[in-house]
């Protein structure tokens, strides 16, 4: 790598907490997530080629190993679905944007981390299958699940935002 | 329609988080834990010196480095530690023109120790020159390091890249270098391909006067320069010089 670590968590730091927030589904498990990634990363700096790569890998690895983030993480408490809807301020989009991430946060973490590697960050199902150390088949079948779970919940969510409408008249 | 749905998707995605931004903590907290992390890293692999140092066997400790990915962690491997063992050999009686090893390498330290407390300047080209840094003197990563034309404070430029020190950059640079990598600094060319400010600093730091340094050339047949290079470099070695310091070396 030719940089230095601070100007890659300087130049990469927001993007990569973009998808940490994906991720997680949580701004602040997000933050965590993606410090506690780097912080690992710091000592490896000099032997790591790809560090965007090696931080995503490392974060969706993070947050498929349920056991292993949550045992490190004891103060960890869900945050109940009516915190993630944004209200009062009026905005649409963002009540939307919240509702992604509310539907995300509802599939299990490794679907979750294969959805956002996928449709996020774009990346193919043979990489995402060697980075997370599973089978091509394994990423396939969590990809559909994930995705006709998504669409249940997004199905879901617009029907009653048609309801709501319907009876508002 | 799936196709629909996945588009959406990818839109909706980078939609949601579109407003995320680091916060301005981010770096200096990361860079904080790193370290704390290194330092911890260091600690458990160097744990084994302490144990050298009472006099217990460290494995292993022919290579310099050790304990880390390829064979060269952060760590280091201990410097030869005086025995205190009763099965070592009884040091020899009388005043020792060749000291016994653990006399030469406590005598190194303590040359070393005292070169510490000179000049802020001299400090910095000691560190380079650490203990540790003894211990791998002569390995071939050094001696690609400093053969192409790399100093100070290119070790210290390096391992600010590397998140390592500059004992550290110089031979993991110079193991690089010997794989035909390329560096990420290029030799600083204003500065001397050649220093043998270590040694001089080990003289100066016994308190050996430009009077001791004619002297000795005189004893050694050579120039006053090259017999301060070579008084060091004996101190540096544990040697006892002919001409008696002013002051204790350690």
């Amino acid at each position: 790598m030719e940089g230095s670590f601070e100007e890659f968590v300087t130049a990469w730091g927001g993007r990569l907490l973009r998808t940490a927030v994906l991720l997680t589904g949580d701004r602040a498990e997000a933050e965590d997530l993606l410090q506690d990634v780097l912080e690992r990363l710091y000592p490896r700096w000099r032997t790591v080629q790809d560090p965007p790569a090696y931080v995503r890998t490392a974060m969706s690895r993070a947050v498929t190993d349920r056991w292993r983030w949550r045992s490190r993480r004891p103060r960890q408490v869900p945050l109940a679905d009516h915190h993630d809807v944004a209200v009062g301020d009026g905005s649409v989009h963002r009540a939307q944007r919240e509702d992604l991430l509310a539907h995300l946060r509802r599939l299990p973490p490794r679907q979750r981390a294969v959805i956002v590697l996928r449709y996020y960050e774009d990346w193919s199902e043979e990489r995402i299958a060697e980075e997370l150390d599973v089978s091509r088949g394994t990423v396939k079948s969590q990809a559909s699940k994930g995705l006709a779970r998504l669409r249940e919940l997004v199905e879901e969510r617009e029907a009653g935002q048609r309801r709501e409408g319907e009876m508002s008249r | 329609m799936n196709e629909t749905f996945e588009q959406r998707l990818r839109q909706d995605l980078a939609a949601a988080v579109e407003e995320v931004r680091a916060p301005d903590g981010l770096t200096p907290a990361v860079l904080r834990g790193g370290r704390r992390r290194l330092r911890r890293r260091r600690a458990l692999v160097t744990a084994p010196v302490a144990v050298a140092a009472a006099g217990a066997v460290v494995a292993g400790a022919a290579g310099g480095w050790g304990g880390g990915r390829d064979g060269r962690g952060d760590g280091l491997v201990a410097a030869p530690a005086p025995s205190t063992s009763s099965t070592s050999p009884a040091p020899s009686e009388g005043p020792a023109r060749e000291p016994a090893p653990g006399d030469r390498a406590e005598r190194a330290a303590g040359v070393a120790a005292a070169a510490e407390r000179l000049t802020r300047e001299q400090e910095d080209q000691l560190r380079e020159q650490s203990v540790r840094e003894l211990t791998a003197s002569g390995s071939p990563e050094l001696a690609a390091w400093f053969g192409a034309g790399y100093v100070y404070d290119d070790a210290v430029r390096l391992g600010e890249v590397w998140n390592v020190d500059a004992a550290e950059a110089k031979v993991l640079g110079g193991e690089d270098l010997l794989a035909g990598r390329t560096l990420p600094v290029s030799p600083s060319p204003e500065l001397p391909r050649t220093s043998p400010g270590w040694e001089l600093n080990a003289f100066t730091a016994c308190g050996y006067s430009p009077a001791d340094a004619e002297d000795l050339a005189a004893r050694w047949d050579l120039d006053t320069w090259d017999a301060q290079v070579e008084a060091g470099s004996r101190l540096l070695a544990g040697e006892v010089l002919p001409v008696v310091p002013p002051r204790p070396c350690s």
